[in-house]
């Protein structure tokens, strides 16, 4: 039933394929490219414009060329190295405190304890809460008279150790730390035990034989097959912690005097308080580079590992 | 009064509602110290914060976490040592921060805090938080808006424990009673390109009366406008604050509110470093100058 | 089954399981004390809330908190903004998603491979970047206070979760169908209607999930683009209960537990269906 085509007609037919084809993936991708760029590219070129004026939001802009780039390293009453130090401490805890723990349950989980499923549904429980729940529960861990914390050093008899914990410069950033780690744990473990799951038996069974503990073989077996879902718990544990915002907002403020700020809250004071909205592009700008940077470094470490 | 619905020269705004910073005091805890009204001087003021701290009363809650809270303090401090017109004029009118009285105030302020007569786990709490423990009786004093009149006259358990005064005045010579903290700071605007601006601009100015009437009447604010009619309702925390503020001759506007949004957040982290001891008098005045003026 | 039970039982000291258990067993109270403190204390004062009885069951139940969400609080109007701009974001998603992932993994072209790699980076943008900029463009196209203010945006942030969900589900669906469908004569549209949409149904749940997490409680843009009561979204619901200087917590906490307990209520009855298709997705991802 096919026809015979000469070669002029060939081509013509290939080349109209091919535009269809064309034509067709276009169509395909429209809809996806419109909502991205959009929403997500556009505005980034627009940040990058609106970094280098002075704008207050209403009246046109001034052009001030990369004076809000120097304002942002220099300016006193700008925390911007505070805040990255405290985004970088935060993504520090969250790689090598919170990861292990959540590879740790997700292994444990792993191993068909009784009760798995129940385990796994109350873990991811906090992921779910509103953050203004956590942050207020935290607050009143955290009070120095009634809160569970002083009152359990008391009750232990370090009284010595009681502090004011969201007001004391030395404990502050700790007190947003930990909440901010405890909540997303049951996130990455859900990731990691889905992971674990995958994991073929027969790979264990064989492990196994050769006379290894469920240690070893978690370590020496499962831990590589789920290396490419460790490295996207990574990137997502670093970018979300450069992008804190609520429980410090709610717990500390940001405070004592500033010292708890980090890039999100400051964002926002530049925007909503201050009416400095070239300086809040600045910081957008200077957020996706980071943002960026780690997701390119992350991958390329994890590539590395990869013989 | 309007300055701030004002801007070189035209209005722009109906105020809706006026508070301005009230000294509550839970006559009970006096009580227990050996006073029966709140003391007029600042001489017997201190007096008694150090009664009651022999007492175990705290004097004093402020919630450090908001900042603005830390302002109702040190701004009567200040006014009432330097004067209305002098802080009026490093608010609004571009004087300069370097200001020695204003210094001695910081560190008065700051004397106070090493004394121990305010909570020192006020650094880390709320206003809400603050508020709930002046309720349920831990400090003698809160100095905060009078929009909390409502709250506690409301409160059928604490009602008959609070009044308010004027906090007292401290260098005599340069200021005195009847110089307040506050002002009309909300305001109502419609913008110049909505459809018919101008009715909106009459309606607009009609609801603010209103406003301002039945706040007044609901104790969560003061007259902006002259009230009219029977306002016997009102509870009498309010009452003894309209009559300061009737026998008031100049009003400063709240630090934060007055200037600009920008050298307000410059001001309000500097006062920050203040509550928490982390510079003095000569530091505050030292870095608001360089930084604003 | 045999194989499972050798490798669990064996070699494990019954020592190390106890340890295990109460590890276990802590960590599950440490997560479920936060939804009894929002249960309880939405049913609370703020005098119990803030001094003097913070942990314990309410000693007066406030139920009128409950009312006054509804009422004054407008709770009721919220979830069902919530709900509305949730579900058709995650519909679009889904669907852009589909049609985009199609494209990329199904058809061979040359610029493919990029073309995912330039949707993978939104997984890295933050949010706040762009919430300036649009702005400024939705008010200037007198734009806001629309539903669909609201709903463009969200469906564009779970995008890239979206198409790396799908490419991983749409690597299960095999060649082979596509090629009989094409000699049947389908045409790529075809082809992704018939075969691919019905085959992706797993994705359905999984991209629901991710999808839902982030448009449910989101606040800076819901609170940015919506000023008006009639189109606003619970997360700004609730934030909008607290007084300028002054707050009744028991409120937030019965609106909070309002926009809670359907995520509970869900997670906890699909939960095998989710975590099965959480497990598949991120498997694939």
């Amino acid at each position: 039933m096919w026809k015979v085509f000469d070669m002029a007609d060939n081509k013509t037919i290939k080349r109209k394929t091919d535009f269809k084809k064309g034509l067709d993936i276009f169509l395909f991708l429209l809809p996806a490219i419109l909502l991205f760029v959009g929403i997500l590219i556009a505005p980034i070129a627009v940040s990058l414009y609106r970094s280098l004026q002075k704008w207050n939001g209403f009246s046109p802009g001034t052009f001030i060329g990369f004076k809000n780039y120097k304002d942002l390293f220099t300016s006193g009453s700008i925390n911007w190295m505070t805040s990255l130090k405290n985004a970088l401490i935060i993504a520090f805890f969250s790689v090598f405190v919170q990861l292990p723990f959540s590879l740790l349950l997700a292994l444990l989980l792993g191993r068909k304890y009784k009760g798995e499923r129940f385990f796994l549904t109350v873990y991811f429980m906090p992921v779910l809460i509103s953050t203004v729940v956590i942050g207020q529960l935290w607050l009143k861990i955290y009070n120095p008279d009634y809160g569970i914390l002083n009152r359990a050093l008391a009750a232990l008899g370090l009284v010595d150790w009681q502090r004011i914990w969201v007001g004391d410069p030395k404990t502050a950033l700790g007190s947003v730390v930990v909440p901010t780690i405890w909540q997303y744990v049951g996130y990455h473990m859900l990731l990691m035990y889905a992971g674990v799951k995958g994991v073929s038996p027969d790979l264990r069974e064989a492990a196994m034989l050769d006379g290894a503990t469920n240690w070893q073989v978690d370590r020496y077996v499962v831990i590589p097959v789920i290396k490419p879902i460790i490295r996207t718990s990574v990137i997502f544990a670093v970018t979300g912690s450069l992008k804190t915002y609520d429980l410090v907002r709610i717990i500390t403020n940001a405070g004592p005097t500033h010292k708890t700020e980090v890039p999100s809250t400051l964002l926002e004071d530049m925007l909503f308080l201050r009416n400095r909205y070239g300086m809040g592009s600045t910081i957008s700008v200077m957020l996706i580079i980071l943002c960026f940077a780690f997701a390119l470094a992350i991958t390329a470490a994890f590539k590395e590992k990869e013989y | 009064m309007l300055g701030n619905s004002t801007y070189e020269g035209k209005h722009y705004g109906v105020p809706l509602t006026m508070n301005i910073v009230g000294l509550f005091a839970n006559m009970d805890l006096l009580k227990e110290a050996g006073y029966d009204e709140i003391p007029g001087t600042y001489e017997d003021f201190i007096k008694c914060c150090d009664d009651l701290k022999a007492k175990g009363i705290t004097p004093f809650g402020c919630a450090g976490k908001e900042t603005w809270c830390v302002t109702e303090y040190l701004e009567s401090i200040i006014e009432k040592s330097i004067g209305a017109e002098e802080l009026n004029n490093v608010f609004v009118n571009g004087a300069t921060w370097n200001n020695q009285g204003i210094a001695k105030a910081v560190d008065t302020f700051q004397e106070m805090i090493k004394k121990e007569y305010f909570d020192p786990a006020g650094i880390g709490l709320t206003n809400d938080e603050v508020k709930a423990n002046f309720m349920a009786g831990k400090y003698a004093f809160y100095m905060n808006g009078t929009w909390n009149c409502a709250d506690f006259a409301g409160n059928d358990e604490f009602k008959d424990k609070v009044k308010v005064a004027e906090f007292p005045v401290i260098d005599s010579s340069k200021s005195k009673l009847g110089q307040l903290i506050g002002g009309p700071s909300d305001t109502l605007a419609v913008a110049a390109s909505s459809p018919n601006a101008e009715r909106a601009a009459d309606y607009a100015m009609e609801l603010g009366k209103l406003i301002c009437h039945y706040g007044y009447l609901d104790g969560c604010g003061l007259p902006a406008w002259t009230p009219y009619g029977d306002t016997s309702s009102v509870n009498p925390l309010t009452q003894t604050v309209s009559e300061i503020v009737a026998n008031a001759d100049s009003m400063v506007l709240f630090g934060d509110t007055a200037m600009t949004a920008d050298d307000a957040q410059v001001y309000l982290s500097y006062v920050d470093q203040v509550y928490g001891s982390a510079i003095d008098g000569a530091g505050f005045i030292e870095g608001l100058a360089s930084d604003l003026r | 089954m045999q194989l499972e039970e050798r490798y669990t039982l064996k070699k494990s000291n019954p020592a190390v399981k106890v340890l295990v258990y109460i590890l276990l067993v802590i960590w599950a109270f440490i997560n479920i004390f936060p939804i009894y403190f929002m249960f309880t204390f939405s049913l609370k004062s703020n005098e119990e809330i803030f001094g003097e009885n913070v942990v314990g069951l309410p000693k007066e139940w406030l139920f009128s908190n409950y009312v006054s969400a509804m009422n004054t609080g407008n709770m009721g109007l919220y979830f069902v903004n919530s709900v509305l701009v949730t579900t058709v974001s995650i519909f679009i998603s889904l669907a852009a998603a589909m049609m985009a992932t199609y494209a990329i993994t199904r058809i061979k072209w040359k610029g493919a491979n990029f073309t995912n790699s330039f949707f993978m980076l939104g997984l890295t943008i933050p949010l706040q970047a762009s919430i300036v900029p649009v702005y400024v463009i939705l008010s200037k196209l007198h734009w806001l206070n629309h539903y669909s203010t609201l709903i463009i945006p969200y469906s564009a942030f779970t995008l890239s979760m979206s198409i790396l969900i799908c490419t991983g589900f749409m690597v299960d669906i095999p060649y082979d169908l596509d090629e009989a469908a094409r000699i049947d004569g389908c045409g790529l549209w075809g082809t992704f209607g018939r075969i691919i949409v019905p085959l992706l149904k797993p994705a359905y749940a999984t991209i629901g999930i991710y999808a839902f997490l982030q448009c449910w409680n989101e606040f800076m843009f819901a609170n940015v683009f919506i000023s008006d009561s009639a189109h606003r979204t619970l997360p700004v619901g609730i934030k909008a209960l607290s007084g300028a200087y002054t707050t009744d917590w028991g409120p937030i906490g019965a609106a909070l537990v309002i926009a809670t307990f359907p995520t509970l209520i869900v997670y906890i009855f699909l939960c095998r269906k989710i975590q099965d298709s959480f497990i598949a997705g991120a498997v694939k991802g």
